[in-house]
């Protein structure tokens, strides 16, 4: 099961048009880095969860067999006038209400979020969870003690028992730093416990009650990775790390052109003219001008414009981009007209008349007088390259 | 000496020999530009040539508002005019060319000039009274 109907306020403007699972690292959807792991662990029926933006995820997605796996979906919601109304159940209510319609989970199953990256061993998981013979088993992770506010807090025993759970408590207040990653091993026995037709949360509700009820609820904590994308910083530091090898989760996309560019089909790029310092991945049918230079771990996605003189080091640039000669993008995350930076401040270059440094690749537009005051003053003061 | 007039959103004042502008309100974009910027050009055609923009109270300059600062600094930076012109302190020596140099630039002031490389046009300090001081040094 993977939870996928979240909305994704904090990542926006990413998620305005994209779903949480469907955000790109690297240019490969969050989800389907969930998606291999599933299969490489032989959970082969997918179910998903779906509301805000259903068709992006169900476009890509289809029914699993280009990945190897059955996929299925579970729209959490109703359409009025064609607008998508969701209607969540919360995560353990959406669960309940599948299972008591088709019954579908009748083995050991697995619930992940499908807005985080991982490379857990969930074969291990899944032995830890027989062997203890529980009916949940949650994966843990150690966190920053100023961190525990973003995640289900947990005091296990030294036998991985969980005794208390704590959702999203204060730093001072936290009975520990280990944290819930959302990633679940459940019996469908389980289920009983959740109440039907009403909204239940697993973190907030389910697991405080399996704690009360005092039946073997267990967490354990295994060597992994894992790189939420609950924020827009998380996002960039996400591609970053998948850049720079240190989880491992995939190959790059794309053929290897040069030690660490990595790049897709239909470029245009001359990299005896160009500087490109790796890691960097391009996207298919983009343009690199020559003079760019280019510093990884940098993304640029498809279709983008890099035009000779724009400097980028350490972005994440996503499809359809334009980037001026103009342009000097460091620890950034653009996309058409937006630029987000590290700490997540987000500037609507076009709505505040930069769209002479960074645009959406397909736009023409005329500049008006400032702006041409602004283009002739950099084009002089600062020559390409 | 022309001082702008009272209604116009900016505070002007003179400390040893540098003219210190302080944009009043949290932009500068479009809607203020125009008075900025005549306010501005003003100063500079009255002579005064070091200008310090104190940008204290600013969160956001759109490109009318850098527009405007890139007029000021086109203006004196490529200024072939060596005529006597009144200087405000009342001496007749020729014009030298000026510049103009930002004070308290906040965070994400800061941020844009950077992907712009404006940062490597205009000169940052972190006080007005270190930009003052950078013009006689």
């Amino acid at each position: 099961m993977i939870l996928a109907a979240g909305k994704g306020t904090r990542v926006r403007p990413i998620t305005d048009f994209v779903p949480k699972p469907m955000i790109p690292i690297v240019n490969k959807p969050v989800m389907e880095f969930l998606v291999e792991l599933l299969r490489q662990h032989g959970f082969d029926q997918i179910l998903v969860s779906t509301s805000y933006l259903a068709n992006e995820i169900e476009n890509y997605f289809g029914d699993g067999s280009r990945f190897g796996v059955q996929i299925g979906y579970s729209f959490e919601g109703y359409h009025r006038d064609g607008q998508v109304m969701a209607e969540g159940l919360g995560s353990a209510g959406g669960l309940k209400m599948i299972q008591e319609s088709s019954g579908f989970y009748d083995e050991t199953f697995a619930v992940l979020c499908g807005d985080a990256i991982i490379d857990l061993d969930l074969s291990r998981a899944v032995s830890f969870h027989r062997r203890h013979g529980a009916i949940a088993t949650i994966v843990l992770k150690d966190v920053p003690l100023e961190d525990v506010t973003r995640y289900g807090i947990v005091k296990t025993q030294p036998d991985g028992r969980i005794v208390e759970f704590q959702e999203k408590p204060r730093p001072e207040g936290a009975v520990s730093t280990t944290a819930n990653t959302g990633i679940y091993i459940f019996e469908p026995e389980v289920l009983d416990h959740v109440p039907s037709g009403r909204r239940f949360d697993i973190g907030g509700e389910l697991f405080p009650l399996l704690v009360e009820k005092g039946l073997p609820f267990y967490g354990v904590a295994l060597p992994f990775n894992w790189i939420d994308i609950g924020h827009t910083p998380d996002y960039w530091r996400a591609t970053q790390m998948i850049l720079k090898g240190e989880v491992k989760v995939l190959q790059m996309p794309g053929r290897p052109l040069a030690p660490g560019v990595w790049a897709g089909i239909n470029l245009r790029l001359d990299l005896s003219r160009t500087h490109v310092e790796g890691p960097v991945f391009i996207g298919s049918s983009t343009a690199i001008e020559p003079g760019a230079h280019i510093v990884g771990p940098t993304v640029i996605g498809r279709n983008c414009v890099v035009e000779s003189g724009a400097r980028i080091r350490a972005s994440v640039v996503g499809g359809y981009t334009r980037v001026s000669g103009f342009a000097d993008l460091t620890e950034k995350i653009v996309s058409g007209r937006f630029c987000v930076d590290t700490e997540g401040r987000n500037v609507d270059l076009a709505r505040t008349g930069y769209a002479f440094v960074v645009d959406d690749a397909r736009e023409r537009r005329d500049w008006s007088e400032d702006q041409q005051v602004l283009i002739e003053f950099l084009k002089s003061e600062l020559p390409p390259g | 000496m022309p001082q702008p007039s009272p209604t116009l959103p900016i505070d002007v004042i003179r400390k040893s020999g540098t003219t210190v502008i302080r944009p009043a309100g949290d932009r500068l974009d479009l809607e203020v530009a125009p008075e900025f910027r005549s306010a501005v050009l003003q100063l500079i055609k009255s002579g005064h040539r070091n200008l310090v923009v104190d940008l204290q109270d600013v969160a956001f300059i759109d490109s009318s508002g850098l527009g405007t600062l890139v007029s000021a600094l086109k203006q004196l930076k490529t200024s072939k005019d060596r005529r006597r012109v009144p200087r405000p302190g009342g001496s007749r020596r020729p014009a030298a060319r000026g510049d103009v140099k930002l004070a308290n630039v906040q965070p994400p002031v800061a941020a844009l000039l950077e992907i712009i490389r404006l940062d490597r046009v205009f000169s940052s300090y972190a006080s007005v009274e270190d930009a003052i001081k950078s013009f006689t040094t």
